[in-house]
């Protein structure tokens, strides 16, 4: 093992892992149970006037200066009400695509959650199963060549939740903010050309909850522009005051901010039905009260069956279809045991009924008399983390630590490395 | 250099490929390791697949008569696995090296070993 040139003691690895996502990155170290922390997938950029943030240094050179920004990074700096400070993400369609803001965040992960120099670990990412190989080179370059990392290594993320429910061949189905994405793994390696994806995720329910939630006229108000309420009887008017608020709040930030709490409405209130949508059978089923930040609070019943139903039904992009069309797109030998080996993972998953609808949708989908096995974690960890904790387990096993790309490797092929490496 | 020395002293001499074979891209063997009983059809159907990932997808990569199911792949790459048998094929300019490696090597291994190999080929002019 020291023919890579990386001391370690025994057991004590210290590699660090990353799971980059559209929620948030999810980063820690490796042989932990659960990420050390998880950084909004969201940085604000404001104008570099006042105190508080991390400044960019004006270039003051002969050739062009760059107006400096102010970047506010993780949610302490960003739920704060600022003038001027736009939401923009690094993450698109899966994959990284704002580098620069991404570096932003990297640094300030190194310096406030890790604490600690960036040529001490190995880093083990994450990456999209359909991530190209642009962007994994340009990781590699980056994590190399800016943060001198000793060692690196990419994996899919699909794998990674596989490992993470005890399987080597598995049929992902991640459930997660902005998509919702079917992947076969097959002995660790993922079937590339089977994997489907849809944008039909969290973020697309919370949507469906905001028209729901303005159409019947509820007032989203949220709590950094309230300063007192009263309490009301259930479906009156709110009563409350405004707090005073620094002007020119961009509409980024305020779209973020009712995101989350939209987030909150949905976690808590939605709820698929095991069948599709019938009305009779929803409404028998005891309605859940909810109260806003207004003060506003109400009982919600079979309409909240209704929200989630988009997942499943829709004939091409629901759940169940998208599971299906993958698996029929494999190799016929591995798809019954694809079928036997179903893992549901992805913060969007956690939706009560998902997982029982998904069953059955499959089941419907199949040939008959095959046998479909959901393997579902419990905990809320478990499944919101399921790629964190499984390249967690991954980089702590002794007969991976041989397959580190090593930064010698690195400088004797280059970036290119990386598709030998990591398939 | 032969290209029967190619393949036992370079592929299999590696330890990281159990058996390998050079063919042309009309599935014409030129060398091949002992034991492997490739066919022409089989290679010729694998060069295809190179361009067209359709055909090794739904049917698999047939190698000596094993079926092995197709992981992934580029225009130049072609990874598949049945068990504890792995497969990777290079296309060079004018070649295919196809290599087989078993339990414990790992992919990267004999990846590594097979591109390099096909680098130096595309580099003479093969």
């Amino acid at each position: 093992m020291s023919q890579q040139g990386i001391l370690y003691g025994g057991d004590e690895i210290g590699a660090l892992v990353f799971d980059p996502g559209h929620q948030s990155l999810r980063l820690g170290f490796a042989q932990e149970d659960s990420p050390k922390s998880e950084i909004p997938s969201v940085v604000g950029v404001g104008p570099n006037t006042s105190a508080n943030g991390i400044t960019e240094p004006e270039i003051k050179s002969d050739n062009n200066i760059t107006p400096s920004h102010k970047y506010y990074i993780d949610t302490t700096f960003l739920n704060v009400p600022r003038s001027n400070m736009e939401i923009k993400t690094y993450m698109k369609d899966g994959m990284i695509d704002d580098w620069d803001l991404f570096e932003k965040v990297l640094d300030y992960a190194y310096k406030k959650v890790i604490m600690s120099e960036s040529e001490l670990h190995p880093v083990l990412f994450s990456e999209a199963s359909w991530n190209t190989r642009q962007n994994r080179e340009k990781l590699t370059e980056l994590m190399f060549e800016k943060y001198n990392v000793p060692a690196f290594f990419l994996v899919k993320n699909a794998v990674l939740a596989s490992f993470a429910n005890g399987r080597a061949t598995a049929l992902v189905v991640d459930s997660g903010a902005k998509h919702t994405s079917v992947v076969p793994v097959h002995e660790g390696y993922v079937l590339s050309q089977a994997v489907v994806k849809s944008p039909l995720g969290g973020d697309y329910l919370s949507m469906q909850c905001r028209h729901h939630l303005e159409t019947q006229g509820i007032d989203l108000t949220l709590g950094y522009a309230i300063s007192g309420k009263d309490v009301v009887k259930e479906r009156d008017i709110p009563r409350y005051v405004k707090r005073t608020l620094p002007e020119n709040l961009t509409t980024s930030w305020q779209n973020y901010m009712l995101r989350q709490q939209l987030q909150d409405f949905q976690s808590t209130v939605v709820q698929v039905l095991e069948s599709p949508y019938d009305e009779r059978i929803a409404s028998q089923i005891p309605a859940v009260h909810y109260e806003f930040p207004t003060g506003y609070h109400q009982d919600f019943g079979s309409e909240r069956f209704k929200l989630a139903e988009n997942l499943f039904d829709n004939t091409m992009l629901g759940a169940g279809q998208l599971a299906s069309t993958c698996v029929s797109n494999c190799d016929a030998d591995v798809r019954l045991a694809l079928y036997g080996s179903v893992v549901v993972t992805g913060g969007n998953s956690l939706l009560p009924g998902f997982a029982e609808r998904l069953n059955r949708d499959l089941s419907h989908r199949a040939p008959s008399n095959t046998k479909i096995k959901m393997i579902v974690a419990n905990g809320t960890i478990e499944r919101r983390f399921g790629a964190w904790i499984g390249g967690s387990i991954l980089a702590s096993i002794g007969t991976f630590q041989q397959m580190w790309i090593s930064s010698q490797e690195y400088e004797e092929g280059g970036k290119s490395q990386v598709e030998r490496k990591c398939p | 250099m032969s290209w029967q020395d190619y393949v036992d002293n370079q592929l299999i001499a590696s330890q990281c490929v159990s058996k390998a074979c050079i063919s042309g891209h009309d599935g014409g063997i030129w060398a091949k390791s002992e034991g492997f009983e490739v066919t022409k059809e089989e290679l010729a159907k694998l060069v295809q697949g190179f361009d067209k990932t359709e055909i090794l997808t739904s049917g698999g990569v047939t190698l000596a008569g094993q079926r092995h199911i197709y992981l992934s792949g580029t225009d130049r790459v072609i990874r598949a696995k049945l068990g504890k048998v792995g497969v990777h094929c290079m296309k060079t300019q004018q070649a295919v090296i196809v290599a087989i490696y078993e339990e414990p090597v790992q992919p990267q291994q004999a990846a590594s070993v097979v591109e390099k190999l096909g680098d130096y080929l595309i580099t003479c002019g093969y």
